[in-house]
């Protein structure tokens, strides 16, 4: 009896990983998006940011205001890449 | 400029907006709806740049420099989390029919009244400052651009006549229906053209400052380099500005959310979840665009009113001024009046709800008096009070203003709002992914973290209108030097709202994650945490999740869902769930799903605190132990996934299925063509067998014929036996390549060789007939790679077939030959009696010709053109014919290099 349900046990996590598995783009697409998140807010964050933080000008624009304006734009292209990329099986849950 | 040009062009605007709004509902109306948009869903978004983007940052950044940034940067951070967080709170509303971030709170932590309570008066007492200061920033425009101070009160002062057309605004397109789940279409789309009208005329400023005053960024910069304490503004300078940097980012991204005028538009009025994705870049562009041009636009107010006493928040508006452009400078006024308007209608909506569903509605229910009147005419009270309360919120923001206001500056009061907002994300984050938050562990956190917020921004501020002593700020509440505000437990270093933010932070979280751990839930609270937190799992059949046992009379039941949405909407209501969940709707007592199903509806009315008081009030409930509702909760996601997995397997069988029936299909096609195959051989066999058994009987009967005669007849039999021969070696041969025995041995060849061979082997039988074959080879053909005797049994099988089909004597075939970019072609050009059309893809079918007799006579065994393709086919190359009945054929082939 115990050994059977223990089978039981065992076979039904291998389902549940299959079925976690089918849902795996979504899974990937949201681990993406944290990932973007956590980058770029060190990247617009101390200490980065003392690497930029000097009073120098590039064509007459001083270079944190590029830095912020450029990285910004990064970032949102990022996400754009991301979410509106199509999935191959269509599947968006998470 | 004009005042009454002012006004008349401000309630013209307000106008517009009323006409819009009323577009788009009635489009709603006729099903054409305008909202069911992304980009107007992203546009709507925008709402979060109010007043204090359009006037503030600009101030902001004059003086303190770049951290405005700050408050765009965290919502951008968190729009990347919007697929993951704000896409699970849209569909927890929706399933729950929840209608405010009050109403949230309040219906995760078990349908907590008090909680929805605390909820809303921290909205209430951060949201009407807010709305005091939109009002601010239009009064002050006004001020500017007419140059009168309005100094009057109520009737005088123009600001007050805004504030009514505003409030008839909100209450017309805000509480058009009774159910707050409703989404309100006019009010959304006429923000989403205001936030277009707020960019429009930020950058258009923006545009004009750079690039007509001065002579573009650059020269804005090094102008301003000149200025004292520049480098302060274009860099970080102190350690102070690190760590404000890093507060106000957390702040900005724990407040974004919750903010209630974002919640209301990106989650109540949310169309689609897929809209989101949209929004996820383009609301943070529309940022970027906002944000562009604030820098040089604060740095050029900084240079032209060097040493004048000018409130830097009005740069925008003073600076097309100084240069006498009125035409810009009203246009930037419609900008920042657009963007001060579509805060407050949302905004006061928002708060309007929470205030009649969480604050108003329980406190009332709970009045036995009151309750029964309310009663009598449910829905007319209810709106009622939201439209009460939208009246109220507005003239507080009004009265605030007039009163208070006036001494802060716009960015101040928006950031202490956003301070009180950040309240509500530990309750809320950890809400949707943690099943062991608790009543008490939410309750403590919200009160500790709104306790520290008052104490260190809201008490300080009454303290600079002189109403507590200065002594506190110096010496803490009641002489204690660890209770200073701005020094809390004598942490020093930080700005005042960083200050805040980490301590109330600090506690809330704290509190939350530690009271949860040491607390028991509830089983509602239990059943509402799973709801919450597995809302993916749960939402397809949602309906009967909500554990509820207990008896209510059915009668007691319909009444009251009859008295919120009247008669007719509720018998077609509850019919409709009865039937899609097998319940009858005669039985005395109302199944449990019933109920569970009504307290839902009337929530998206009255809140779900008040709604829970209401069914209870009728129903008897049960006690259920929170192992039971573990146990059932967990039966019902069992059940789930056993179904998904069932699903699943059914999905998979059904392809399966789906192969084999194609497989079936080939079989019998197959099987088919074999039979049609086998009596077109043996039909084919029995021709020429016939002549030889009846040559042979008639030699063999008539031992005395003439030797000439005699050696014609075998004759005829010795070629009948060829062609039974050739037919048997084609059938093999055939029978080789179908099931594909046989393989090419391949070499290189020379295709000119190849034809000269092919005709010379055929070159007797054409001058017999007298058909001329010619050839055109063009030179330098490359070498392809083939199997010889293969391609020789082709052309000579298609030069046979031409000899066959033209006029003896008149006869000509062409062979030509060239090569093409990675292949070689060869034609075989006849002037015989051609093909149609119809038959070109048929005769290479085996047998064709003994399908059908009328277009050619057969003289072959019908195998030669199938063969040729066959052969053709194992070289990868193609085999076609083009020609036209009368008008001669013409064979090509193509065998592709390498």
């Amino acid at each position: 009896m115990e050994s059977s349900s223990k089978e039981n046990k065992v076979s039904k996590k291998g389902e549940n990983n299959k079925l976690k598995s089918r849902n795996m783009p979504g899974i990937q697409k949201k681990q993406r998006l944290i990932a973007i998140c956590v980058l770029f807010f060190c990247l617009l964050n101390f200490p980065i940011l003392t690497i930029f933080n000097v009073n120098k000008y590039i064509g007459g624009i001083p270079i944190l205001y590029i830095y912020f304006i450029a990285i910004w734009l990064i970032m949102i292209a990022a996400i754009m890449f991301i979410i509106e990329k199509r999935d191959k099986d269509g599947i968006d849950e998470i | 400029m004009n005042s009454i040009v002012l006004g008349i062009v401000s309630f013209l605007y307000l106008g517009g907006l009323f006409v819009v709004a009323y577009w788009a509902e009635s489009r709603t109306d006729k099903g054409k709806s305008l909202v069911n948009n992304a980009y107007v869903y992203a546009l709507s978004l925008a709402v979060y740049c109010t007043a204090w983007t359009f006037y503030g940052s600009v101030g902001r950044a004059s003086t303190k420099g770049f951290d405005f940034l700050t408050v765009y940067f965290g919502p951008t951070f968190v729009t990347a989390l919007f697929w993951f967080v704000l896409r699970k709170i849209i569909r927890i509303c929706k399933v729950q029919r929840i209608t405010s971030i009050a109403d949230f709170i309040s219906s995760r932590y078990g349908k907590n009244k008090s909680l929805g309570m605390l909820v809303t008066f921290l909205c209430l007492f951060a949201g009407i400052p807010y709305i005091s200061l939109q009002l601010k920033a239009i009064d002050s425009s006004f001020a500017i651009l007419s140059g009168i101070h309005s100094s009057g009160y109520v009737f005088t002062d123009h600001t007050f006549y805004i504030v009514i057309l505003l409030s008839v605004f909100t209450i017309l397109f805000g509480t058009r229906k009774l159910e707050a789940t409703e989404r309100h279409e006019g009010m959304v789309f006429s923000i989403a053209i205001e936030s277009i009208i707020k960019l429009v005329a930020f950058l258009v400023v923006g545009s004009y400052v750079t690039w007509i005053v001065f002579d573009g960024m650059g020269d804005v910069f090094m102008k301003a380099q000149k200025l004292q304490d520049s480098h302060k503004i274009i860099t970080f300078s102190t350690e102070k500005d690190e760590s404000t940097w890093f507060w106000w980012t957390i702040l900005s991204m724990a407040a974004f959310m919750f903010l209630p005028r974002q919640f209301q538009v990106s989650v109540i009025e949310n169309v689609n979840e897929k809209h989101l994705k949209r929004a996820m870049w383009l609301f943070p562009f529309y940022m970027v665009l906002m944000n562009i041009f604030v820098m040089p636009v604060a740095l050029s107010g900084n240079l032209i009113f060097q040493g004048q006493n000018i409130n830097p928040d009005n740069y925008v508006l003073a600076i097309p001024l100084h240069f006498s452009n009125e035409f810009l400078a009203l246009s930037t006024y419609i900008g920042g009046f657009s963007a001060a308007t579509s805060f407050i209608i949302v905004e006061t909506i928002a708060i309007s709800v929470m205030v009649s569903n969480n604050l108003l509605m329980p406190t009332l229910l709970g009045i036995p008096l009151i309750k029964n009147l309310i009663s009598l005419y449910p829905s007319n009270f209810i709106q009622g009070i939201r439209r009460f309360s939208i009246i109220a919120i507005l003239f507080l923001g009004y009265f605030y203003f007039k009163n208070v206001g006036e001494k802060y500056s716009l960015v101040s009061i928006g950031l202490i709002a956003f301070v009180a907002v950040a309240q509500f994300a530990p309750s809320v984050i950890g809400g949707i992914f943690w099943k062991g938050g608790t009543q008490k562990g939410a309750m403590s956190g919200l009160i500790a973290g709104a306790v520290i917020w008052f104490f260190t921004l809201i008490i300080p501020s009454i303290i600079n209108a002189g109403i507590f002593p200065e002594s506190i700020l110096k010496e803490g509440l009641l002489g204690l030097s660890f209770l200073r505000p701005f020094e809390l437990f004598g942490m020093i270093g930080m700005d005042s709202i960083s200050h805040a933010t980490f301590w109330s932070l600090f506690f809330n979280i704290g509190l939350y994650i530690f009271v949860s751990l040491f607390s028991k839930q509830t089983s509602i609270e239990h059943n509402q945490a799973v709801l919450f937190v597995d809302v993916f799992e749960f939402s397809h059949s949602n309906e009967n999740s909500t554990i509820w046992r207990g008896t209510a009379l059915m009668k007691d039941i319909s009444s009251l869902l009859t008295s919120f949405i009247g008669q007719t909407r509720s018998d077609r209501v509850l019919r409709l769930f009865a039937n899609r969940n097998q319940i009858n709707l005669k039985n005395k007592y109302a199944d449990p799903k019933i109920v569970n199903y009504t307290e839902k509806v009337l929530a998206g009315i009255v809140g779900t605190a008040s709604a829970r008081m209401m069914v209870s009030s009728v129903a008897k409930e049960e006690e259920i132990s929170v192992d039971e509702v573990i146990d059932i909760l967990k039966k019902s996601q069992e059940l789930m996934a056993v179904n998904k997995e069932l699903q699943r397997k059914s999905d998979e069988l059904k392809v399966l299925t789906e192969q084999l029936r194609a497989a079936n299909e080939q079989l019998q096609l197959t099987d088919k063509l074999k039979d049609d195959f086998l009596s077109t051989v043996t039909h084919e066999i029995r021709t020429p067998l016939t002549s030889i058994k009846a040559l042979s009987e008639i030699v063999f009967d008539n031992p005395d014929m003439e030797f000439e005669e005699k050696q014609h007849f075998l004759n005829t039999i010795v070629k009948e036996s060829d062609r039974l021969g050739r037919l048997i070696n084609q059938v093999l041969d055939l029978e080789k390549f179908e099931s594909g025995k046989l393989r090419v041995t391949v070499e290189p060849i020379r295709v000119d060789e190849l034809i000269l061979d092919s005709i010379e082997a055929i070159e007797q039988l054409a001058k017999e007939k007298g058909i001329t074959i010619k050839k055109v080879i063009y030179k330098n053909i490359p070498k392809i790679n083939g199997d010889r005797d293969r391609l020789m049994q082709v052309l000579v099988n298609l030069l046979s077939n031409s000899i066959k089909f033209v006029e003896p004597k008149k006869g000509i075939i062409t062979v030509t030959a060239y090569p093409q970019e990675s292949k070689v072609t060869v034609n075989i050009n006849d002037n015989g009696m051609g093909i149609a059309p119809e038959f070109h893809e048929l005769i290479f079918d085996k047998f064709y010709q003994a399908q059908d007799q009328t277009i050619r006579k057969p003289k072959g065994s019908g195998l030669g053109l199938a063969i040729s393709k066959k052969i053709i086919e194992l070289h990868n190359g193609q085999i076609w014919v083009e020609s036209e009945l009368g008008k001669g054929a013409k064979f090509v082939f193509e065998i592709p290099l390498n």
